[in-house]
């Protein structure tokens, strides 16, 4: 008898291999060399008990020396199991003419009419039994106890060699899917759009599970129906996205239990959509959930397993995969959800930002609109009212009584004369139309000088360039803001600003001597408090410019405004326009 | 024409009223309707009504407003020009703006006032404007002073060649501040602030900061 031992039939294993199946082929053909000659055995299969499939057990096909097909499989009723328990003690032979009842599941893969009589043996290791080798003889054959332990002897060393194939296998799964984990993660950090997420999920899952194709279905809100993500080319035409039912599908059913599901005769299964599977040629499936927090967000689900079935271990390498698919898909969600919401929060800031700039705008003219009213029509009304007085006082100067009422009347009149020029004035600088922002802010700087008691500086630095009328206003209030604030707040007792004048920007700097106050705290303190220095702020942004608050408490404060200024050319050319319309004679 | 006492023969004032308010000129008139020596010969609205009719009313005097609806008042006397050299015209405003006191002045005006003028100083000022007195509102005499001390200071610069930037300079050394302290006030650097002290020095005909100070300070410039 040739030498034989497990470790040659191990090493004739090659180690890239990574279909089982076609290993233990070559297991088999080994086997078969050494026993033709001792046992007359011309054929061999392999048969692997799955046992953990939902129902019944099932006797698979797993490697034949014949051209049989692999894709046999057969549910066990408790016969032909009862029976297979006591192959699993002693092998047992048997006349394949007239099987007995029991056998006939076995019997069905193991063509009558090329081999008379079999020999079956349990595949065992660890005391376990992991499936049956068959030998078959073309001729009728009653074998002989010894022969019987030759071949149970052959069982055992396809059992070593089994199970070291299966050791490399699951090396090799366990390392696959730790790669495809991997590079679920680094999608996770490398990818943000779910689409891309999708294809590289989708692609991960064929990759190691060994399936044609693979589908995403997301549910959608309601949880009625599922949004379907699939790969262009994937085999699935017509179905790379869309919509499908949740109801009486497979799939909806791991979404109801929340448990992973096999079915590796999807065409007779009661549960499955069968017209669905028709449609897109679906035999066997593997679904897992997609869970995130204990919610189910959707599933995954690959079809046609390529060398045969999805087995409970290529359920379980789902699970643990879709664990990891579900939380990158719902991160990519996430960051959808929050890149959508920073682009309508940027949006929703530019639109305040142009808003505001309305809103600025309107107001502006119509504190002008109503300054010049109250000079126009409030002024000159009581100004002709003050003129009837002193005539009533020309005509009635007999009367001392009526003199004193008349004195009286004047001085409200002229009270109010003075009131409504106050107002005007905190209403619209006139002087920054008449003459310009410099002497405007001169104007408000003795005024300011004058009700505050700080004393008041303002320095011009370099030539002069006057600013487009929005940006004076804004500059002129920035700066009235900036006066009020050191009035109020800064406890000074002297302010001093600096106007710079550049080529390009006029830099406004206003200094006071006061408290200080720790700017940080300011900007954290909640909208709606310290609203002037936003509006400042706001106002110095709609113009082009910026502003800066520096201040540290007990050390004054500082606030740096920047604006862009006309261009000196231009503006030159404007001072000549408006020279030459001042003296223009056309309307003389 | 009017008799006064037994010799004397005083010829009226002849006053226009030109103001786009009806109450304005309803008012004028009749408070100086009474008045001695001052006789109201006509009214516009506006300064194109009153370009037309200046010419035939021969005004003394003209009681003018700034802000009108078409021609302003400052328009108007720029078109009066040379035409009318015997018009003095009062600007009878409502703006307090001293650099609007000083452009009406700049052309042509004789004298400007608030229009809640009493009835005794506006007839003392139609009479020392028609004897050819220049006048100002005594409420606006304070800013128009500091407006002349600012001239005033400008015309030494020009004289002295200094910019105003060099006074910034001057007030900033008055106050003790060192090189590094003015580069930071005035946003230059200290080579600059070094290169701008020695011109300033230059100019005033000194040597050191001390010196340049008093030199600043008895010129007026600080």
């Amino acid at each position: 008898m040739p030498a034989l031992d497990s470790e040659s039939i191990a090493e004739s294993v090659p180690e890239s291999s990574a279909q089982t199946s076609l290993e233990w082929q070559k297991v088999l053909s080994l086997l078969q060399q050494f026993s033709a000659r001792a046992l007359q055995l011309q054929s061999f299969l392999l048969f692997e008990l799955d046992e953990g499939s939902a129902g019944s057990p099932l006797l698979v096909l797993r490697a034949t020396t014949d051209d049989l097909p692999l894709q046999h499989r057969v549910r066990l009723d408790e016969a032909a199991l009862s029976f297979l328990r006591k192959v699993a003690e002693e092998p047992f032979s048997l006349d394949i003419l007239h099987p007995p009842s029991e056998l006939q599941p076995l019997a069905l893969f193991i063509p009558a009419d090329r081999f008379a009589s079999i020999l079956v043996a349990a595949v065992k290791h660890d005391r376990c039994v992991w499936g049956y080798l068959v030998g078959c003889s073309t001729q009728p054959h009653t074998f002989t106890p010894l022969e019987r332990t030759f071949f149970s002897l052959f069982a055992s060393y396809v059992a070593v060699a089994v199970k070291n194939v299966r050791l490399r296998a699951e090396t090799a799964s366990s390392l696959s899917e730790a790669m495809s984990l991997q590079t679920i993660s680094s999608a996770l950090v490398e990818e943000r759009s779910l689409d891309a997420i999708l294809a590289v999920i989708i692609d991960e899952a064929i990759r190691l599970l060994q399936a044609r194709n693979a589908l995403v279905l997301l549910l959608e809100a309601g949880g009625e129906r599922f949004r379907v993500c699939a790969r262009e080319g994937s085999g699935l035409p017509g179905l790379t996205s869309g919509l499908l039912s949740v109801q009486d599908s497979l799939n909806g059913l791991v979404v109801t239990t929340g448990q992973p599901l096999v079915s590796n005769d999807v065409l007779t299964d009661p549960r499955a959509n069968h017209a669905r599977a028709v449609h897109l040629g679906v035999r066997t499936v593997a679904i897992a959930p997609l869970k995130i927090r204990n919610k189910t967000i959707g599933t995954i689900a690959l079809h046609n397993k390529r060398d045969g079935y999805f087995s409970q271990a290529d359920v379980e390498i789902l699970c643990s995969f879709a664990n990891q698919a579900a939380i990158a898909i719902d991160n990519a969600r996430l960051f959808g959800e929050l890149l959508r919401a920073r682009d309508e929060i940027q949006r929703k800031a530019q639109e305040l930002q142009k808003l505001f700039v309305q809103t600025m705008s309107i107001l502006e003219d119509e504190r002008q609109r109503i300054a010049a009213d109250m000079h126009d029509e409030v002024i000159s009304h009581i100004v002709g009212a003050l003129y009837e007085v002193e005539t009533c006082m020309q005509l009635r100067q007999d009367s001392k009584d009526l003199h004193q009422h008349f004195l009286l009347l004047k001085q409200l009149l002229n009270g109010a004369v003075e009131n409504t020029r106050t107002s005007i004035y905190n209403l619209w600088p006139a002087t920054l139309d008449h003459m310009g922002l410099i002497p405007a802010l001169r104007e408000l700087f003795s005024q300011q000088e004058r009700s505050s008691g700080i004393h008041h500086s303002l320095h011009i630095v370099g030539p002069d360039n006057d600013l487009e009328p929005n940006a004076r206003i804004a500059v002129y209030r920035i700066v009235q803001e900036a006066l009020n604030n050191v009035y109020h707040h800064a406890g000074a007792t002297s302010v001093d600003t600096v106007i710079r004048f550049g080529p390009r920007r006029a830099r406004i700097v206003v200094q006071d001597n006061g408290d200080g106050f720790d700017v940080d705290a300011v900007s954290r303190a909640p909208l709606g408090q310290h609203l002037g220095l936003i509006v400042m702020r706001e106002r110095a942004l709609s113009i082009g410019g910026n502003l800066r608050v520096v201040s540290q408490p007990g050390k004054g404060s500082q606030v740096v405004l920047e604006v862009p200024v006309r261009d000196g050319h231009i503006h030159e050319e404007d001072r000549r326009r408006d020279h030459r319309d001042s003296n223009s004679r056309d309307d003389c | 024409m009017r008799k006064i006492g037994e010799e004397t023969i005083v010829t009226p004032i002849r006053v226009m009223i030109v103001d786009d308010h009806l109450v304005v000129r309803r008012g004028l008139c009749s408070m100086l309707a009474d008045a001695e020596g001052v006789e109201i010969v006509g009214e516009a609205s506006g300064g194109e009504e009153a370009l037309k009719l200046t010419g035939s009313l021969c005004p003394d005097v003209m009681l003018l407003d700034i802000r009108m609806p078409g021609m302003n008042g400052l328009r108007l006397l720029r078109c009066f020009g040379e035409r009318f050299p015997d018009l003095k015209v009062i600007i009878l405003t409502n703006y307090d703006d001293e650099q609007l006191l000083l452009e009406a002045f700049r052309v042509g005006a004789y004298g400007y006032l608030l229009k809640n003028v009493s009835r005794e100083d506006l007839l003392d000022a139609l009479r020392s404007v028609h004897q050819g007195k220049r006048l100002l509102s005594p409420d606006l005499m304070d800013s128009v002073l500091n407006q002349f001390v600012e001239l005033g200071q400008k015309q030494v610069l020009d004289r002295v060649g200094l910019s105003s930037r060099d006074i910034d300079l001057l007030e900033l050394v008055a106050e003790g501040a060192t090189n590094k302290e003015i580069a930071e006030r005035l946003y230059w650097s200290e080579t600059t602030v070094k290169r701008k002290l020695s011109d300033v020095f230059q100019k005033l005909d000194v040597s050191d900061r001390a010196q340049a100070v008093a030199v600043a300070m008895r010129l007026g410039l600080i």
